[in-house]
């Protein structure tokens, strides 16, 4: 319900995003069919049915805890970070607060303590481990605190620093760094003993858009920065870090993943950059691959690159690791804001559920999606392009389409691993239409894919005009709806559940 | 100009929801629920779930309509209405 609304705030923030598709010279598929003379058009049979025989897939749901009002606590946490903890723990970060979850039994897992977040403003954006025992929790207006998790049913508060507009952290040997919003500064701790941390001088000049820092591990930090792309800060003097030129992406850098010379970047509808940092100082893109949702965080696992994109997770093999290839994703439950990788799984922060999904890399299977649910056609009919994409690791195969009153091509049957294909629909006019297009493929999740069909009455409310209103926002200014003509006006109802 | 319409919900969870989120558009509050109601009445398929996205074009009429978040298409409408 509220992933439309989160992807048009993304799309505020990140700049227009791409169709799902390597080629940035594609035109937008509504646009009339003459730049696509190169394609050859073909069609394909006039059925749509399941095949026989469809794949397994690779990426399974294995376990997932979710945490409701019920709560023991009575608090209800929106995971925007997730951590790996030691043996089978794992902290959550979000709204309502810092949770332990214990995944020993991973079809039952459990919830154990938690420690809630200020009642004011309650949200947790970021949570680092400093130790077995110490993890901080940054939250964005009313500081950071760290936290005793070594009792893990229990936690108890260690100190509390006040602070603005503090996001991202990383824990380097033993300091603590944090990007602040309040002047692009960043503030550093002396985590020594981790149950005593002691605030060094702040360092300014740093980027003031950060979202997430991340330690290359080699004296080197990088900023995800909304504004200025990904910027390189050396710890040569740990305690006086210095920032480099950044990387301007073109988009905003929600997030960052390290994998030896190579940096994979969250790009929110962007996608993800894959970056050589050789030289460290210098880091250049060599490649951009999508996703099928808006990548907000990353990880790296074992050979693996792992992404929480809204509408869920997609794993890429880093066996080329300058050109990452799809190998699964998929659709989850709620709302995918978080992952962190391990071994041949990942831990997914998945709005109330924190999710355990596990790869079996000896299967392969396509993945398919459509950028487009609704088609709508002019009475006097036409063509209209519909993009369809494999997001998995194995060639997705179209078998049939069917959709009444309509002529179907498509530029290609058999669509690689990270590639598209284009199917036009043509239809000759008339007064109405109410169809919808069946296109089956070898897809495990859903073979049979569905777009809508309209033109004329069923698209009654066109012209009609919009009921005139005032309400008030969230600040208490009101808005008249009226006042707005002249310019196009977006209206998204929606709900927080 | 896109704005987001909450119906019937209070005014601290829709507080909490837009800092979880980092949400910088316009966020109005229709208290009573009347508003979506009108709007709800207007769709060719009025069911009461969400999301309704519309558009509303230069001259104060409706230029696009789903039930389900579809950025192409709403992108597309509203790029027509600006290129007219």
């Amino acid at each position: 319900m509220i992933s439309f609304l989160i992807a048009l705030a993304c799309q505020g923030r990140g700049g227009p995003p791409d169709p799902a598709d390597d080629s940035p010279g594609d035109s937008t598929p509504t646009d009339d069919t003459a730049g696509d003379s190169a394609v050859t058009w073909q069609s394909l049979p006039g059925s749509c049915s399941e095949p026989a025989e469809l794949p397994a897939d690779p990426l399974t749901l294995v376990g997932a805890k979710q945490l409701t009002q019920e709560h023991p606590g009575e608090f209800f946490v929106e995971l925007v970070d997730v951590e790996l903890g030691p043996g089978e723990l794992i902290y959550g970060a979000g709204q309502g607060g810092l949770v332990v979850y214990d995944f020993t039994d991973v079809e039952e897992p459990l919830s154990l303590g938690s420690w809630p977040s200020p009642q004011s403003n309650p949200r947790f954006h970021r949570v680092e481990a400093l130790s077995e025992a110490v993890v901080v929790a940054v939250h964005r207006d009313q500081g950071l605190e760290f936290v005793d998790v070594s009792d893990p049913n229990e936690l108890r508060l260690i100190q509390a620093a006040p602070g603005q507009g503090m996001e991202g952290m990383a824990a380097v040997g033993e300091r603590l760094y944090v990007s602040s919003r309040d002047g692009g500064q960043l503030r550093i701790w002396d985590v020594s003993s981790p149950t005593q941390p002691v605030e060094l001088g702040p360092i300014s000049g740093m980027p003031e858009n950060t979202w997430e820092l991340i330690d290359a591990g080699d004296g080197w930090l990088y900023a995800a920065d909304q504004a200025e792309g990904l910027v390189p800060i050396s710890l040569a003097d740990p305690d006086a870090p210095s920032r480099g030129t950044a990387l301007d992406l073109g988009v905003g850098v929600q997030y960052a993943a390290v994998y030896g010379d190579w940096i994979y970047a969250a790009l929110g509808g962007g996608g993800v950059a894959v970056i050589d940092r050789s030289d460290p100082s210098a880091p250049v893109e060599v490649h951009r691959i999508s996703s099928a949702g808006s990548v907000v965080q990353v990880s790296v696992g074992e050979g693996l690159l792992w992404a929480a994109d809204h509408d869920g997770v997609g794993v890429w093999s880093l066996e080329d690791p300058s050109s990452p290839s799809p190998l699964a994703r998929e659709t989850s439950e709620q709302f995918a804001l978080a992952v962190a990788a391990e071994g041949d799984s990942a831990w997914l922060g998945d709005w109330s559920y924190l999710e355990r999904w596990d790869l079996d890399r000896s299967i392969s299977s396509p993945e398919a999606r459509l950028d487009r649910s609704q088609l709508a056609f002019e009475t006097s009919g036409g063509s209209q392009l519909v993009q369809i994409t494999n997001y998995g690791g194995d060639t997705l195969v179209l078998s049939g389409a069917t959709a009444e009153g309509l002529d179907i091509e498509v530029s290609t049957a058999a669509i690689e691993p990270g590639e598209s294909a284009k199917l036009r629909l043509t239809w000759a006019g008339g007064e109405r239409l109410e169809s919808t297009l069946c296109l089956a493929t070898n897809d495990p999740d859903e073979p049979l894919q569905k777009v809508e069909l309209l033109a004329g009455d069923t698209l009654s409310y066109l012209g009609a005009p919009a009921p005139d209103f005032t309400l008030t926002d969230l600040d208490g200014d009101t808005h008249k709806l009226s006042e707005q003509l002249g310019h196009p006006v977006v209206l998204a109802y929606f709900a927080t559940w | 100009m896109v704005w987001a319409i909450a119906s019937r919900e209070d005014q601290a969870t829709l507080e909490s929801f837009r800092d979880a989120l980092g949400i910088e558009m316009t966020i109005l509050h229709d208290e009573t629920g009347q508003v979506f109601e009108q709007y709800r009445l207007q769709s060719p398929f009025p069911t009461g779930a969400f999301p309704h996205d519309w558009v509303v074009g230069t001259d104060g009429t409706f230029v696009y309509y789903n039930n389900r978040f579809d950025q192409a298409a709403m992108v597309a409408a509203i790029e027509s209405e600006l290129n007219e």
